[in-house]
């Protein structure tokens, strides 16, 4: 057990490190100067050389490519990712700035689509008349077919402006949060539905409920008795890519409604190639991504009755 | 009355009393339309003729950008400037109106003849928010890091472009300050009043104290502008307060004493429908960036939309002068001719904006319209250009000289939003000349990039610059200095020479009359003579605002002030 | 950019093609897919032959008929220098489609190949593929593409690759998944016990057997990639004007949507029905392979 546990730590560890180097490869790659964007661009021919290579030796950017990703990798292991070239603030104090705003986002909106998940998996589930079903399995689909930028705009024109109930823009307050998490929800419920209405369906044909049948329950109750807990347990194991999604929904999220976060700094970030700022925000997507997996493989053996009994016979788990 | 207005402020986001505070915003908005109406007022928009200023409230603000850090003196983009200027002071104020430099933080100054030596006398009675007096001695520690920067602090050379050859600043006595530079520098009077990216307003001297990243506690930030800075949150928004005690608006302005407003919100909002919107919905006073398609529909509603065009070059094509086909002069004259000018303003601008009839903004000193000589629709001319010169329609269309197409690629910034709908019109037009205008318009960081590699990779490079000062040009395009143009040795059939001395004859003389006569120069030259640059609109600075906003001032770059500015809403 | 939807369904049994007649016969039961495969031929035949779908071309302005709405003239209205937005949307479905296509080879083509060699290879390879798979499931596709965008630069051409490289992950690992479970089939054991090289099988037994499920994420993955163009369209790394691309034209209209919201919507809904008809396919191609 032991050994199991340090190997996924270890993966883990590892994902991050490679994360880091990765965008610093990409970064240094990238075919234009950070020095230039701290320049108005109309000036930029005005500009004289000895102007850039002080502003360049300034951020270091003028030592050897081994050398800086050696110094940027020894800060990063204390958790200093450097300053961010546009500000001149500390990565780690920019993003921690930023970070809540985000998170109560994406809590938000994982719950609601948690929330919207269940409800058309039940109903695909509960019910015997086939359109409804039929209904109820397209939806996922609808769910992430429209570009989230367009039904965020689409939202706001008609529950802020044209109704007047939730403001805009801003972060003030509850009720401004209702229409991003609305926003962010719809795609990120689309995997979870789908996968739910799969598993309900598996559950609701397998063995247990069929002894249920015979013991005369009616179908809802065994939809919200047995099939409920059993068949909720896989959605775990998209938790990683339900994490993506919020992310990246995140990114578009946050512009629309003009709202402090992550996602909306990333752009910044990438757009202004603020490399230290790009690095931070990567590491802590990926290590965010990189815990949430390993915890979820760690617990998930303990919550389902039926791995639970087969550690306990000591069976081998299959790949 | 301000005992009402708070407790409104107070009741308003508890959703009990909801009702109540509503109920009172309405009696409130009623009672001041009222008094508008029987004022007989409402009608004009600047300061004084708005009626009678009121004073207090809050104005909720938008614009697109925002500030990446609270340094007045760093920055390139429009909030930063902008708000940078109403927490600072410049020491002479250009009039928007006349070009004329007028006193602010200097009472009056005097330059020597080769135009080096620049001697401001200050006001005595100005002072930074946190109580130090501001004097010579800050001017000088002021522009010496302006200039210079400093490495430690990891603050930038941000005024190096501004000021080039600036030697430094001898403080004679505390209210008299002699800024020095190496070469003549005739634009140095209107760079020290200068509104636009990383201007130079005054930091106190504990500010400049302070590395980067100090800077970024906008309590620290120290200025002696109307405004001081409540709160800052990166993307979302900043906060301005009226500074107590402000007595020293430019005069020019004829505002006594401090601002009307209590309080400035800053909202950054990326997209213009939300822009839009929340000033429809009341979640707004005004905002600037206003899409073009909205202001009619805006001003239809009763928003009064208020524009101001961004003094210094129009929106220039730069036709680099050594690159295949835009060496060849006959292609750069069939450009200048070859679009039309009725569509572009039909399809594209609206009244705020205006087609191009000089590389100047017509404020600028010195502009000179060419749109009956060389600046004109004339698809014919410019066929007959390209054809005597060789090239000859294929069977696509476009045309070709020894094998070559005449394909013209051009480099864009998207960050206005008129620019890409506008390069597309020119872009069809041009087609039906025979010329493929391929474009590539990007975001501002691309687009730096790809200026790097402009001079052999981009036949055009299409931006602008703001500046109120016919000096700009030799900034622009003297191969001294910007080299717009690209001009070398290889720029066929031209004299770089001449070039840099036409231009470079700006910065010689503050009289106005030569100026303006050097300026109709350097604008021959580009314009006609050599055909280096083809204009093509005037951008636009608009807010649209509600009928409750007056007062808000555009300086001579566009910039917004707020000390004149109040509200009649009550709140 | 979009969600991904789960595809990594039940292993892989031995397929075996149903007869044609039984397949009209189930599609005849199923309106909805066949509208979906209807809706998909359509837009493929914009991308193929745009000039039979309408009269007029994708970059004829007429300036006097900005901003239109929709009308017989033009069903899906005029953009603001009075291009037909209906043309536009049938010559962008080229551009759109082309850069999906390369997107989707992309992410399929490295991808299989990739999961492929882990799950047959196994050991030490299997491991050293995963770990770098990892990482690029680690990092959102959407970041990811921003940052590729950024170092290839602008076009359509590097949006489409970009778009495709972040996906390259997401198949590796669902390739490998059923490779594995291929592996353990009782027939595959028996190809191998028969006699048969370890080629002959790979390609015999467990290509073949390992695909399905790949394919059906590539007909989702035609869906994400369209979407995700939009997207990065939306954050300013867009395709080069004058030339219409759906997620652009949704994108570019979204600026006027409060006076003439059809400039976003029309194509908008064009673009959303292309995704949901790729997931219903996707969808019946998955199940059908596992009966």
């Amino acid at each position: 057990m032991l050994r199991y546990l340090a190997l996924k730590a270890g993966r883990a560890l590892f994902v991050v490190w490679a994360a880091f180097t990765l965008t610093f490869v990409l970064l240094f790659v990238l075919p234009a100067d950070p020095v230039d964007l701290l320049f108005d661009p109309a000036e930029l021919n005005t500009v004289t050389p000895e102007v850039r290579e002080q502003v360049a030796d300034g951020y270091g950017f003028d030592k050897p490519v081994l050398l800086q990703y050696l110094a940027r990798l020894g800060h990063a292991l204390t958790g200093d990712f450097g300053s961010s070239v546009q500000s001149g603030r500390s990565v780690t104090a920019t993003i921690l700035d930023v970070l809540p705003s985000t998170l109560v986002l994406a809590f938000g909106a994982l719950v609601l689509a948690l929330l919207i998940g269940f409800v058309i998996a039940l109903a695909a589930t509960s019910t015997r008349r086939a359109w409804v079903r039929n209904l109820a399995e397209a939806l996922p689909s609808g769910a992430v077919s429209v570009p989230v930028f367009l039904s965020g705009i689409l939202v706001l024109q008609i529950f802020s402006f044209q109704l007047g109930w939730f403001p805009a823009f801003g972060d003030q307050g509850a009720r401004s949060l209702v229409l991003p998490m609305i926003t962010l929800a719809v795609p990120v419920s689309g995997p979870i539905a789908q996968l739910l209405v799969r598993s309900f369906a598996t559950e609701f044909r397998s063995g247990y409920v069929t002894t249920s049948w015979a013991k005369g329950a009616t179908r809802g109750g065994i939809v919200v008795r047995d099939v409920f807990r059993n068949a909720s347990l896989p959605a775990l194991t998209i938790a990683g890519i339900t994490f993506g999604n919020l992310i990246a929904g995140s990114v578009i999220t946050e512009t629309v409604f003009a709202r402090q976060g992550i996602g909306r700094m990333t752009q910044a970030a990438i757009n202004t190639l603020d490399i230290p700022l790009v690095q931070g925000i990567v590491v802590l997507v990926a290590a965010s991504f990189a815990v949430i997996n390993l915890v979820v493989d760690l617990i998930y053996p303990l919550l389902d009755p039926r791995l639970r009994a087969t550690l306990a016979t000591g069976s081998p788990l299959t790949a | 009355m301000s005992d009402l207005r708070s407790s409104i402020e107070r009741a308003a986001p508890r959703r009990k009393k909801w009702p109540w505070a509503a109920g009172a915003v309405v009696v409130l908005l009623i009672a001041a339309s009222g008094v508008a109406l029987t004022r007989g007022a409402g009608s004009g928009d600047q300061g004084a003729t708005g009626g009678t200023p009121v004073r207090g409230g809050t104005l909720r603000f938008a614009l697109i950008d925002y500030q990446r850090s609270p340094d007045p003196q760093w920055g390139t983009n429009y909030a930063e400037s902008l708000i940078g200027d109403n927490i600072t002071d410049k020491l002479t104020w250009q009039d928007p109106d006349t070009g004329e430099i007028t006193p602010w933080l200097a009472t009056s100054w005097e330059y020597d003849k080769d135009l080096t030596e620049f001697t401001f006398h200050l006001r005595t009675d100005v002072t930074f928010s946190d109580g130090t007096p501001f004097d010579s001695q800050a001017v000088k520690a002021n522009f010496d890091q302006y200039v210079n920067g400093d490495e430690k602090l990891g603050i930038l050379p941000n005024g190096a472009a501004l000021m080039p050859g600036y030697l430094g600043t001898r403080t004679p006595d505390e209210y008299t300050a002699v800024i020095r530079f190496k070469k003549p520098l005739a634009s140095f009077l209107q760079a020290s009043s200068f509104t636009a990216n990383a201007g130079p307003g005054f930091l106190s001297l504990s500010t400049l104290k302070l590395s980067a990243k100090d800077r970024t506690d906008p309590a620290k930030v120290i200025g002696t502008g109307p405004f001081v800075y409540e709160s800052w949150k990166p993307q979302v928004r900043t906060v301005l307060v009226k500074r107590k005690g402000y007595h020293w608006a430019p005069p020019a302005l004829r505002h006594k004493g401090e601002a009307y407003l209590d309080k400035i919100v800053f909202n950054t909002i990326p997209e213009a429908s939300v822009r839009t919107g929340s000033l429809e919905s009341g979640a707004l006073d005004a905002t600037l960036d206003v899409g073009t398609t909205d202001e009619k529909s805006l001003a239809d509603q009763g928003f009064k939309i208020i524009h101001r065009a961004v003094s210094g070059t129009a929106i220039f094509f730069n036709l680099n002068s050594q690159l295949f086909p835009t060496d060849d002069i006959a292609v750069r004259r069939a450009i200048q001719l070859g679009w039309n000018r009725d569509a572009l303003r039909k399809t594209v601008l609206t009244d705020s904006y205006s087609v191009a009839t000089s590389v100047l903004e017509p404020s600028v000193l010195g502009y000179a319209d060419y749109s009956g000589s060389v600046l004109k629709y004339d698809p014919r001319q410019a066929e007959q250009l390209l054809e005597k010169a060789g090239w000859k329609e294929g069977p696509d269309g476009i045309r070709a000289k020894d094998g070559k197409k005449l394909v013209v690629k051009l480099l864009g910034i998207n960050n206005l939003v008129v620019n890409k709908p506008a390069y597309e019109s020119i872009q069809q037009d041009l087609k039906k000349t025979g010329i493929d205008l391929q474009l590539t318009v990007l975001p501002i960081p691309d687009y730096a990039a790809n200026v790097a590699k402009a001079k052999t990779d981009w036949n055009i490079t299409a931006a602008n610059r703001s500046r109120n000062d016919p000096a700009v040009l030799n900034l622009q395009y003297s191969p001294l200095l910007g080299n717009g143009s690209y001009l070398t040795e290889d720029s066929a059939g031209i004299d770089v020479d001449e070039v840099t001395k036409t231009l470079g004859k700006l910065e010689r003389t503050l009289d106005p009359a030569a100026r303006k006569q050097y300026a109709k120069a350097a604008q021959d030259l580009l314009l006609d003579k050599y055909a280096l640059v083809s204009p093509v609109y005037n951008p636009s600075q608009v807010i649209a605002q509600a009928g409750h906003v007056h007062g808000i001032v555009f300086d001579a770059q566009s910039r917004n002030h707020f000390v004149n500015t109040w509200k009649n809403n009550g709140k | 950019m979009t969600a991904e939807l789960d595809v990594l369904a039940a292993p892989a049994r031995p397929g075996r093609a149903s007869p044609p007649a039984g397949r009209l016969g189930r599609l005849a039961q199923q309106p909805f897919l066949v509208l979906s495969w209807i809706i998909v031929l359509v837009v493929i035949g914009w991308a193929v032959a745009p000039g039979l779908f309408t009269s007029y071309g994708p970059y004829d302005g007429d300036s006097a008929a900005g901003f239109a709405p929709p009308s017989a003239e033009h069903w899906f209205g005029t953009d603001r220098l009075g291009r037909d937005l209906f043309a536009r949307s049938v010559y962008g479905a080229h551009t759109t489609l082309t850069a999906t296509l390369l997107a989707v080879l992309v992410a399929f083509g490295i991808g299989t190949v990739v999961g492929l060699i882990a799950g047959f290879g196994g050991g030490i390879v299997d491991t050293a593929i995963m770990r770098v798979v990892d990482v690029f499931l680690a990092i959102p596709s959407l970041l990811l593409a921003m940052v590729v965008v950024s170092v290839l630069g602008y076009s359509t051409q590097n949006i489409a690759l970009a778009v495709g490289v972040s996906s390259i992950a997401s198949f590796a690992r669902v390739m490998r998944a059923q490779v594995l479970a291929v592996m353990t089939q009782d027939y595959v054991k028996a190809a191998y016990g028969l006699g048969g090289g370890r080629l002959r099988v790979l390609v015999r037994h467990v290509v073949p057997n390992s695909l399905n499920s790949v394919i059906a994420l590539a007909a989702l993955e035609v869906g994400t990639a369209v979407l995700a163009v939009a997207s990065l369209g939306f954050l300013g790394y867009g395709a080069p004007p004058p030339q219409p691309e759906w997620g652009l034209l949704v994108a570019e209209g979204r600026d006027y949507v409060a006076v003439h919201p059809w400039a976003s919507i029309m194509p908008g809904l064009a673009l959303a029905l292309v995704v949901i008809s790729t997931h219903r396919i996707s969808t019946s191609y998955r199940k059908e392979h596992r009966r």
